[in-house]
């Protein structure tokens, strides 16, 4: 079902893949958490979630195309394939990486509040097919 | 016509109750089955035979905790958590008695009576898991 959420959230992941930060910051409740594959704990509050956004783009130029949104008015569930190249090393990683190519499949599940902005965002994906992708062993 | 929550629902029963044939009834027979982690997707009934007593064997006491489930049309998105503890051969690794928790978000798309599984698509990261399979210092 498309809801209000569901345009919400498209919205956000579009400002985000686009670096529209001052579209980025009012979309997320200021106690959002980000819990990620890539990160050992989640991520907790507004300046440390964008800490985060910006760290993803400092390393790479990536897109994320939705496959398929649906949710209700509180809870949205996103398919994404996400793809682009490495521009700088990422953290523990050599620079032989740079340049590489990735493209893996994602799924975000989203938690808003009764005011439409983003509480939570759990994200599903495999860091093992991105390191492979670029070269890492696993 | 069905919920769409049903099938997800009996699906999680039979698992919970060691049913694989209740599990893979759910299923058509032709269904697709994608893992992000692997390479190529699987399908059918036969490879489900396979994979559940895989688990079963690995995993005797395996079941699903913490699911959160979001409808749309023809679809479900299920957050789940696998745990079981860790009693034979999986992926390779022995069995290390450890308790393990498999984070996943599956896409379940449905028949158009909502009464079978005709693709799932389950998003989870590998490394998690494999570290856990890691025997244990302490």
């Amino acid at each position: 079902m498309q809801t209000r959420a569901c345009d919400v959230v498209a919205a956000y992941l579009d400002a985000f893949f686009n670096s529209r930060w001052d579209e980025v910051r009012p979309a997320l409740a200021d106690d959002c958490v980000v819990v990620d594959p890539l990160m050992p704990d989640p991520v907790k509050g507004k300046q440390a979630v964008m800490d985060l956004l910006a760290y993803c783009h400092s390393w790479g130029h990536y897109h994320g195309e939705i496959l398929n949104i649906f949710g209700d008015e509180r809870q949205v569930a996103v398919q994404l394939w996400i793809s682009g190249k490495v521009i700088e090393a990422p953290e523990g990683m050599p620079d032989e990486v740079v340049g590489r190519e990735f493209g893996f499949a994602e799924c975000d599940v989203f938690q808003l509040d009764d005011d439409h902005r983003i509480t939570k965002v759990s994200i599903y994906a495999d860091v093992v097919t991105l390191q492979s992708q670029l070269g890492q062993e696993f | 016509m069905n919920d769409p929550q049903d099938v997800v629902l009996r699906n999680f029963e039979a698992f919970n109750a060691k049913d694989a044939q209740g599990v893979i009834d759910t299923y058509t027979e032709d269904c697709i089955l994608i893992d992000v982690a692997a390479p190529e997707p699987t399908y059918g009934s036969a490879f489900l035979h396979e994979h559940m007593a895989n688990l079963s064997n690995a995993f005797p006491d395996m079941h699903i905790e913490d699911e959160r489930l979001l409808t749309g049309e023809n679809l479900v998105a299920a957050e789940f958590v696998l745990v079981g503890t860790h009693l034979g051969e999986f992926l390779g690794y022995p069995p290390s008695g450890n308790v393990i928790r498999w984070v996943t978000c599956s896409f379940f798309d449905l028949t158009d009576d909502n009464e079978r599984i005709w693709k799932e698509t389950y998003y989870y990261d590998l490394a998690s898991v494999t570290a856990q399979l890691q025997p244990r210092e302490d």
